[in-house]
Order: C-alpha cells, then sequence, then structure tokens
C-alpha cells in the first residue's frame, strides 16, 4: 500500500536534510534561530508581544527564500533585523541582548553570502580548508564585536556636547573615507550581500 | 547592493540614530559592523597579477569531437586569501568533463590549473581572457582582473564524402585532371579520328579506317582530361534559408537549412580538390566572403575555415543574387551555386547562364524542410503544394535555360541527391557564342 506524506511535510523533511548535509547551512539556521529567539525574548520581556511577533517574520523570510533559492534575501533579512535591532535599543532594550542578536544576524548574512559564492563557483579546492579558516576568521570578529558592544555602553567618559559632536562626525568621516576607499580599490565581484 | 555598501550604510544609520537620540547602545551597536569591515579592509588582497598561458588540443576538429582546454595561471602578485578564476566559454560550446572555474587560495608564485572538455557546433570559437576575482575570507574586499589569455578553435562541418563529381566544364586548365576537355589527345574516351601522325603508338591506329582510305592511316584520338576552375557559392543569405521553429544554432543541421547548404559546400570542395580541381568559394549573405581559387588540401583547409566561419545573415545590398561579384568569377568558368533558391532569384540565374557561365545549382528543398515542422492542418497542405509547385516550375526553367540543377532533399543523403547527376560526366553542352553585332 502506497505512502501518502503531504507536501508540506515532505518538504520540511527536505530542509531538514539539506540542513544535515550542509554545516553551512546548519549554522545559518543557527544563526537566525539565535537572532530571532534573543529578539522575541528581550521584547516579550518589556511586554512588547506584537514586535516579537514581528522578530519572527524575517527567520520566515530567510526560510522561504533559502527554500526557493532567492539570492538577495539575506540582505534585505539582515537590514530588517538591523532595523529592529535599532528599534529596540530606541525603546530600551537592554544591549545585552540585542549584541548577541545583532552579532547573529551579522554571521547568518555573512554565511549566506559564502555559501552562495561557493555554490556559484561550482569546483572549490580544499573546501573544506576554507569553510574551516572562514569560520575561524568570522567567530574572531563576531565575537570581538560583540564583546566590544556589551562592553561599549558600560565605558563612561565625560564629554562636553560640543565635543561629542566632534568626535561623532570625526567617525562618521572616517567611516565615510574608508568605505570610499574600499569601493574604489575593489571592484564589485560575485561575492554579494 | 555590495557588501560594503549595505554595510557602509547600516553603520551609518545606528551611528546617525546613535548621536541623534543620545543613544551610546546604538553607538556601540555599530561596533561589530565596523569591525567586520575593518577586518575585511586589513586582510584585503593585494592587487592581482595573474598571468595564463592556454593550451587547446586540437585546435581544429569536427562537430561533436572534444577539445581538451588547459589552462595554467601563475601568481605574479601577493598572498590570496581567495582567488576565483573563471574562463568565459564562447557562445556554442558546451563542457562535457572538468570545469573553466576554480575557487581557490593562491599564494605568491603558486600555480593553478584548469583542465576542461568541450564540444561545440561548427564555427570559429575565440577564447580572449579568463576573468579572476580576488577577495578577503570574510568577502568585503574584492579585485577583478581580466587575464589576458588568447586562444582559438575551428569545428569545422561535418563533410559528407562524396565519391566523384564529375563536370563537364567549357575551360579547363593545362594540367592533367577528370574533367573531359573537348580537346584531343592522350585520355581514355574516345574523341576523334585523324591522320597518323609519326610517333603514334600501332595500338592508336584505327585499323577499319585505314582499310577503307587506302593510302592514309588513321590515329584515334582520346579525349583529354584536365583540371578545371570551379567557383563554389554559398547562399547566405537568411531569407533563402528558413530555419526550424526547433532551433537555428550553427552546426544544428535539424534546426537550419544552411547547415545543409554548408555540409553540401564542404562535400564538393571536397571532392572537387580532391581531383585536382582549382577551388574557390564565395560566401554571399551578410557580406561577400571570398577564398581566392587554389589546388589542394591547404586550399581545402582555407575552405573548411570558411565555412566554420560562415553564418547566413541579411543585408540591404546582397538581398538578391544580382550582386554577384562576377568580376571575381570568369566568363565560361564552373560555378556550383548551393541555395535554395527564391523567386526572384530565377531571372538572376539566367541572366548569369546567358553571360556565359557555366551553372549548377545544389538546391538543399526548403519545402519539404519547412514542411517536415509544420503540423500540417487543410490550408497548410494546400500551401505547401503550392509551394512545391511553384518550386518545381522555378526548377525546370532553370533546367530549360541550361543549368544543372539538383533538388536536395535534405532528410537524404547528398550523396543519394548527387547519384544521378554527378556520377558520370555530363552531355557536352554547345558553348554559347556571342551575339553578333548588328
Amino acid at each position: 500500500m502506497a505512502q501518502h506524506i503531504s507536501p508540506s511535510l515532505t518538504r520540511t523533511h527536505k530542509l531538514v536534510e539539506i540542513a544535515a548535509g550542509s554545516p553551512l547551512l546548519a549554522a545559518r539556521l543557527e544563526a537566525i534561530t539565535l537572532c530571532s529567539g534573543l529578539l522575541v525574548l528581550a521584547f516579550n520581556r518589556r511586554n512588547m508581544a506584537e514586535i516579537a511577533l514581528a522578530c519572527l517574520l524575517p527567520a520566515v523570510a530567510w526560510a522561504l527564500g533559502t527554500y526557493r533559492g532567492a539570492r538577495h534575501v539575506s540582505g534585505a533579512v539582515f537590514t530588517a533585523y538591523a532595523g529592529l535591532i535599532a528599534l529596540g535599543g530606541g525603546l530600551g532594550v537592554s544591549i545585552g541582548w540585542l549584541a548577541p542578536a545583532l552579532t547573529s544576524a551579522l554571521i547568518a548574512w555573512d554565511l549566506d553570502g559564502f555559501a552562495q559564492w561557493l555554490q556559484a563557483a561550482g569546483r572549490v579546492a580544499q573546501r573544506e580548508k576554507l569553510v574551516r579558516r572562514h569560520l575561524g576568521r568570522l567567530a574572531v570578529v563576531a565575537g570581538l564585536g560583540m564583546a566590544s558592544a556589551t562592553a561599549g555602553p558600560s565605558i563612561r567618559l565625560d564629554l562636553s556636547f560640543e565635543m561629542a559632536l566632534v568626535l561623532g562626525l570625526l567617525a562618521v568621516l572616517a567611516i565615510g573615507r574608508v568605505l570610499a576607499q574600499a569601493r574604489r580599490s575593489s571592484s564589485p565581484g560575485e561575492y554579494r550581500g | 547592493m555590495s557588501r560594503v555598501l549595505l554595510l557602509g550604510l547600516l553603520i551609518y544609520a545606528l551611528m546617525l540614530l546613535g548621536l541623534a537620540t543620545f543613544q551610546g547602545e546604538l553607538l556601540a551597536l555599530a561596533l561589530p559592523l565596523t569591525l567586520y569591515l575593518g577586518a575585511g579592509l586589513l586582510f584585503g588582497p593585494d592587487s592581482l597579477q595573474l598571468e595564463a598561458e592556454r593550451n587547446i588540443s586540437p585546435q581544429r576538429i569536427t562537430q561533436d569531437k572534444p577539445i581538451n582546454v588547459r589552462l595554467r595561471v601563475t601568481n605574479r602578485g601577493g598572498h590570496q586569501e581567495i582567488a576565483f578564476i573563471q574562463d568565459p566559454l564562447p557562445e556554442g560550446l558546451e563542457i562535457v568533463a572538468g570545469a573553466n572555474s576554480l575557487l581557490t587560495e593562491l599564494p605568491p608564485g603558486g600555480e593553478l590549473e584548469l583542465n576542461y572538455t568541450l564540444i561545440g557546433l561548427r564555427g570559429l570559437y575565440q577564447f580572449n581572457a579568463l576573468q579572476a576575482h580576488a577577495s578577503d575570507l570574510l568577502g568585503v574586499h574584492q579585485h577583478r582582473q581580466t587575464v589576458p589569455s588568447p586562444g582559438e578553435a575551428f569545428v569545422l562541418p561535418n563533410t559528407p564524402r562524396l565519391k566523384r563529381v564529375s563536370l563537364r566544364s567549357w575551360g579547363t586548365r593545362i594540367y592533367t585532371g577528370s574533367i573531359p576537355a573537348r580537346r584531343g589527345g592522350p585520355g581514355v574516351e574516345f574523341f576523334g579520328v585523324r591522320n597518323y601522325q609519326p610517333g603514334d603508338p600501332l595500338r592508336w591506329i584505327n585499323w577499319k579506317a585505314s582499310a577503307r582510305q587506302g593510302d592514309n592511316y588513321f590515329s584515334n584520338e582520346f579525349e583529354q582530361e584536365r583540371i578545371t576552375d570551379v567557383h563554389l557559392v554559398l547562399d547566405a543569405r537568411k531569407r533563402s534559408n528558413p530555419a526550424s521553429p526547433q532551433g537555428t544554432r550553427e552546426g544544428n543541421t535539424q534546426g537550419s537549412l544552411f547547415e545543409s547548404s554548408v555540409q553540401a559546400c564542404a562535400a564538393l570542395a571536397q571532392a572537387l580538390l580532391r581531383d585536382g580541381n582549382r577551388v574557390g568559394l564565395l560566401i554571399y549573405g551578410r557580406f561577400l566572403d571570398w577564398t581566392y581559387p587554389g589546388y589542394g588540401k591547404v586550399q581545402q583547409e582555407r575552405i573548411l575555415r570558411a565555412l566554420a566561419r560562415a553564418r547566413a545573415g541579411e543585408s540591404m545590398v546582397f538581398d538578391r543574387l544580382e550582386y554577384l561579384p562576377t568580376r571575381l568569377l570568369p566568363i565560361r568558368s564552373q560555378m556550383i551555386l548551393i541555395s535554395p533558391l527564391v523567386n526572384d532569384d530565377l531571372p538572376i540565374l539566367i541572366r548569369l547562364r546567358a553571360r556565359g557561365y557555366r551553372l549548377m545549382l545544389v538546391s538543399p528543398d526548403p519545402v519539404r524542410f519547412v514542411a517536415r515542422n509544420l503540423r500540417r492542418s487543410a490550408d497548410e497542405n494546400l500551401g505547401l503544394r503550392v509551394a512545391t509547385l511553384e518550386r518545381s516550375l522555378m526548377l525546370k526553367r532553370l533546367v530549360h535555360a541550361g543549368l544543372q540543377v539538383i533538388d536536395w532533399d535534405v532528410s537524404s543523403t547528398l550523396e543519394q541527391a548527387v547519384l544521378l547527376l554527378l556520377k558520370r560526366p555530363a552531355p557536352p553542352l554547345l558553348v554559347p557564342q556571342p551575339w553578333p553585332s548588328i
């Protein structure tokens, strides 16, 4: 007797199978889940159930986009998470929740782009080594970033308003110059967000 | 959107929000992104300095045979954490083994090799350069280089073998060949009887004629066989070469009637050159592609290469056969036109014949070619019948005008089509005399 399996169950099973077979996909899945979970918990603790619910939407969009092979969904999802995290910051959610959430979103976005690049490249020499090195550098950068973001607000410097403004503007200008330099020296490749 | 731009916008947004709302937390949230961007720029690749050497083997091949491509890339610059090398393929080629791209780490002085096998349809394929991207591990900072690595491969048309093409030309050259020259001399076929001349072999003496005359001896003469100039004219006009809905890619004989014309042209050139004739080729379509007449295998290669490059196309100038450059083709020479023909070609061909060209037409049948791809409703059947009648009438008029016509249904082989007409020499035709001046 033929066994009937519903299409949705088959798709879920397929997604789990793909995730189990691909460490990069599994890592992305974990990062997205962690980011959404942290944001849902953080907003829920402050009785903002609607925003908490909205935090699940980018994760669903990401899952759908990944399943359907949409290339640019990760950039949009990352931007959406950054917006929600900024909203959380504005509403007074603790940085202890927001910094890990932002780092998770950053990791998911990075791994999405990297996986797409590997897929588009076709033949990859020493794939395992390359993935290991990428994950290693990402772990260091993400760890440092999360630590600095978490520890940053606890560092207090007493500055006058003018000084703060000057420093802020300097930071904006410096980053602007760095970005301009990066865009000038690099040419757009396949590895896009 | 590029990764750098996205990160930059997010960092800006968080910083401006933090400054605007006096919230240090928002400024702190920009730190992970800034660190990520900084790491990408810090470990970014040096400028790319790659050299490439390409080896294509064989460079000349017939359709559906494999071409091996080997690319050796050497890094003359600094360390590249990730280098992505891709060799873009010319359209019409297809990879059957190996890969034309590789993602790898490339140390200074490091080498990598790309090996892959291609098959392709008829054409000249030029490889110009390979594309290289270098990036840091996070993919933030990227460099791109186009590395010149020229190479070319000829995929020649398939050439069906014709056993013998017997022509009867009005103008032959002095060298011995296989075309009856309508001159007495050494040969095989009987030509006539003349007075015995000292030095004639005894077996040439026509004893019956000598006995009838009594006091004179007569010798048999044989028809000399010489080579001739043959000009192949390939009609590459799009309007006369219908394509089927299945596709019009070059080399696909099922998709375009032009491919059958190309194969016929290649087969005729091969057979005529094998017999020692001097053969030239004119491709008449988008422009005039003229291969000057020549002998032997080198000429065969030239013609095959010209045919490999041939594409059906449109041109306002060469829309009709009227502009066939007859100055390139001497009067009384043998011309073989390979064309499906359109209705307005008829008067032009008759005019060419009247000017003294010995014309042979090899015409792949466009009506039957198109009919094979139709669903055949009653209306279409009627249309096909009308088209068939029109075509047969046109061909009959050409035969009456003195052209040798081969009506070729491309579902059969060219050998079958030419068997009846070309397996033995055609009967001699009178050389047209110029009109007497009044």
